[in-house]
């Protein structure tokens, strides 16, 4: 009894920790999406090209700390770019538009970084070991991996600080002001193209973050930008435009795909870790479709 | 060409066209002196909001370009800037249709208007105290969520937010759409006190010419995009011509709209039989509603209401704003459930309803803030409304079954006809959402007219509408009531609209009925002079 209980604790934690690496994804999604009301696609692209130049630094022979600031102005300047080259010349165009127009983005970031940096796996090695922390193993006979210890403080800490810009500073307060309304944001001069710069950068930056805790386990690689559209339920059910909606739907799609394949993927010959997410996304879909902390939709009639 | 240093706007013959090809302004001109208050009048589309928009640069995020002409603020042109440089340079826009920002509290909102200042926390909070004391409505509710606060808040909170930039010049479009009386009297005062105690100059696009022309300094009137009349206010209140069209008072004795209708008529064709009077007799009930109780939580919307629809008739619910009158349209139509009372049609209870069962039984609507679908043609939209009527399922379609040939073209025919007897068959084919307010209300009651409804219900159809327009309106109103015998109810805030074409008036205040019966009856019922059109007696 106390064996099973242990495990499914295990299987618990294992799937909240490797639910808030989705978060981490997640959490650049939802940056676009507040200011611009767009599903970004280039995010993956956007989390690939920024590890992957990373890595690519690193070999160089740069030393991680300047590599990491190096990529961070790298990102800045990817942010400059966008809202210069894409976002400017289609200002007010619908919101499908501006969709096409990241799924674009998000080829021309793939192209880029394979033209610069080529097309081989990378490994990363960030110091940190994706095996069992021995002291909570030994303890507490639980099989807790130290990188997803890391990812999770790393989520929480830039969570909490994202949190905080948004709610207690005068930028915040115009990122706020701009995801209402664009028009009237701008009718008081809420500058659009420096708030869209600032929110491009920071999704580049979620992005780099994101990108080196995948990087470090899976490799650097382009799968990487497939597996951002693991952000897609985590969204759904967090809802797309909240900061903790992002951390909370992580979470949650990590342990209940966790769970179901331990648990009921043997029924299913496994692999229920595939889809199971989108499963639960379907019935938020129908049943809360702002999700758990998006925006109420508030309309009047 | 000299500039005439006691002008703090001049804009000399702008031309603006849209997306290259529409020409929304011809050619307009006109001053705004420091510290005065000018107000721009016209009909909807007359080229109010573009003017403003122009003088702003907002335009260019429209796609709309100043083509022609100069427009010079305080003494410089403003070629070339965009808007939140305008702001610094202390030009706001408020712009149409209360656009706060929803998920922000009032006071966040009103903090936002300052973004463009470097203000210290202290000077903050005493411009937030500043402010306050012009909008003391809005002190009580600074930490409401602005989309749940009123519609006259948000006016407040958009007016508001504006002023903690600090402008010189206001631009203000619209402040008053679709507001009850009293409110837009309570807005004004706080415009003009803004006006003479900070000094700020207004330029005032506004489709209430009589509240506009009381408070403003100088007037312009627009027209397709020209400046068709200007003058002080006081010779504009007093010119036959803005009486007769805009402030609707003409020489002779005032006819009724009925009485005007079929004068039209007669003038237009002589020929045809006059058809003055009803086709459709008025009946007994078709609708009643017995001691209706509706509450949100604490909230209580609608207290106790009884009265009844008679079949053919024109019924009006009127009231101020939050007195229950689209709450009671709501529990008609099946989108509230009232915790108490029972809706009867034709003698049946209305039990377990929602609105698409309501539309089936033969009740449709229109709504307050538009519910159009604004990426669609005019005609598409109408013809959305004759979804009900096709019977052809979505094989049928696909393979385009003869009936469903058929009944396709017949459901176009329909609506062509709908089309004409609203007189909008020059813009059938334009989007939704390009037209003016005025149009797009006709366009939802074309498509409430398609579904062949035997009860419309009308939520404030000529909200936002000057006079003329508001007499077009009428006119159909009373045209399908006449001509097809359609049951309506509606809401409205014109009280000499409402007195002139409906049979009887229920009044609400505060969620309960105050009075009910014909018009002359509601008239003279003190109560209702008093709650609703504000006046106290002596």
């Amino acid at each position: 009894m106390i064996s099973e209980l242990l495990f499914f604790m295990e299987v618990l934690v294992a799937g909240l920790l490797s639910g808030t690496m989705y978060s981490l994804v997640a959490l650049g999604f939802v940056l676009i999406y507040k200011a611009s009301s767009t599903f970004n696609f280039a995010q993956g692209a956007m989390v690939f090209f920024a590890v992957l130049s990373f890595v690519g630094l690193m070999e160089f022979g740069i030393p991680f700390s300047v590599a990491f600031v190096l990529t961070i102005f790298l990102m800045i300047a990817v942010g400059l770019a966008t809202e210069r080259l894409v976002l400017r010349p289609l200002m007010n165009q619908s919101e499908d538009t501006l969709l096409m127009a990241t799924i674009g983005l998000g080829f021309v970031l793939e192209g880029l970084a394979q033209a610069v940096w080529g097309v081989e796996v990378r490994r990363l090695d960030l110091g940190i070991k994706d095996s069992p922390i021995p002291w909570i193993a030994d303890n507490l006979q639980l099989f807790i991996s130290a990188l997803d210890v890391t990812a999770g403080l790393v989520a929480t800490t830039m969570i909490i600080g994202l949190t905080l810009l948004f709610k207690y500073t005068k930028i915040g307060l115009g990122l706020r002001s701009v995801a209402d309304d664009a028009g009237a944001a701008s009718s008081i001069g809420i500058p659009l193209k420096h708030i869209m710069l600032l929110v491009w950068s920071a999704a580049g930056v979620v992005a780099l973050v994101a990108g080196m805790m995948w990087g470090a386990r899976a490799g650097v690689q382009f799968a990487l930008i497939d597996l951002a559209l693991k952000a897609l339920p985590v969204l759904i059910i967090g809802g797309f435009s909240s900061i903790p909606g992002a951390i909370i739907g992580g979470l949650l799609i990590g342990a209940v795909e966790k769970i179901l394949e331990v648990y009921i993927g043997p029924y299913f010959g496994g692999g229920i870790e595939g889809w199971a997410p989108y499963v639960l996304a379907i019935f938020f879909l129908l049943y809360r479709p702002e999700g758990l902390f998006g925006e109420k939709i508030i309309r009047r009639v | 060409m000299s500039v005439d240093s006691n002008n703090i706007l001049e804009v000399k013959n702008i031309e603006v066209v849209y997306d290259n090809v529409i020409l929304a302004l011809h050619d307009v001109s006109l001053n705004v002196p420091k510290g005065k208050i000018v107000a721009l009048l016209g009909a909807n589309g007359a080229g109010k909001s573009t003017t403003l928009k122009s003088i702003s640069t907002m335009l260019a995020s429209e796609r709309g370009k100043v083509t022609k002409g100069t427009i010079n603020y305080n003494g410089n042109n403003i070629q070339g800037e965009i808007p939140s440089q305008m702001v610094h340079r202390g030009m706001v826009q408020v712009l149409e249709g209360r656009r706060c920002f929803g998920h922000l509290t009032v006071e966040e909102n009103i903090i936002a208007g300052a973004y463009s200042r470097q203000l210290s926390k202290g000077d903050m909070s005493a411009e937030l105290e500043k402010i306050y004391t012009y909008f003391t409505r809005l002190k009580d509710r600074r930490n409401s969520q602005a989309g749940f606060t009123s519609g006259g808040e948000q006016q407040m909170v958009a007016v508001a937010r504006a002023m903690m930039a600090k402008p010189k010049m206001l631009l203000l479009d619209e402040p008053s759409m679709g507001l009850a009386p009293q409110l837009v009297a309570e807005i004004f005062n706080i415009v003009k006190e803004l006006n003479q105690k900070e000094g700020v100059s207004i330029l005032l696009a506004e489709q209430n010419t009589n509240i506009a022309l009381k408070n403003a300094d100088y007037g312009y009137i627009l027209e397709t995009g020209r400046v068709m009349l200007e003058g002080s206010a006081k010779s504009l209140a007093n010119d036959e011509k803005v009486k007769e069209l805009y402030l609707g008072i003409s020489k002779g004795e005032r006819k009724n709209f009925r009485d005007a209708l079929y004068d039209d008529e007669k003038k237009k064709n002589t020929t045809a039989p006059t058809t003055k009077g009803r086709k459709f007799k008025i009946g007994g009930p078709i609708l009643e509603v017995k001691n209706i109780s509706l509450h949100f939580g604490g909230v209580k919307a609608i207290t106790n209401i009884s009265f009844n629809i008679l079949k053919h008739e024109i019924r009006a619910i009127i009231g101020p704003n939050g007195a229950g009158k689209s709450s009671m349209l709501n529990c008609i139509n099946g989108i509230y459930q009232p915790q108490e009372g029972t809706i009867l049609f034709k003698g049946a209870v209305l039990d377990q309803i929602n609105p698409n069962l309501i539309s089936t039984m033969g009740i449709s609507r229109t709504f307050q803030n538009l519910a159009l679908f604004k990426r669609m043609s005019v005609l598409d939209n109408i013809l959305v409304g004759r979804k009900l009527h096709t019977k052809s399922n979505f094989m049928q379609v696909g393979f385009q079954f003869p009936q469903t040939v058929r009944e396709e073209k017949e459901n176009k025919e329909k609506c062509e006809e709908i089309i004409s007897f609203l007189e909008i068959e020059d813009i059938k084919n334009t989007q939704v959402g390009k037209l003016p307010y005025g149009l797009q209300k006709k366009v939802e009651l074309g498509r409430a007219l398609a579904t062949q409804a035997e009860i419309l219900l009308l939520d404030e159809p000529m909200a936002g509408m000057n006079v003329e327009e508001k007499r077009d309106m009428c006119r159909f109103i009373l045209k399908v009531n006449d001509e097809l015998g359609t049951t309506i109810v509606l809401i409205e805030h014109d009280m000499g609209v409402v007195m002139d074409i409906s049979d009887r008036v229920v009044v609400l205040d505060y969620g309960k009925s105050i009075g009910d019966g014909t018009p002359d009856v509601v008239r003279s019922n003190p109560k209702v002079i008093d709650a609703y059109l504000g006046v106290a007696h002596d």
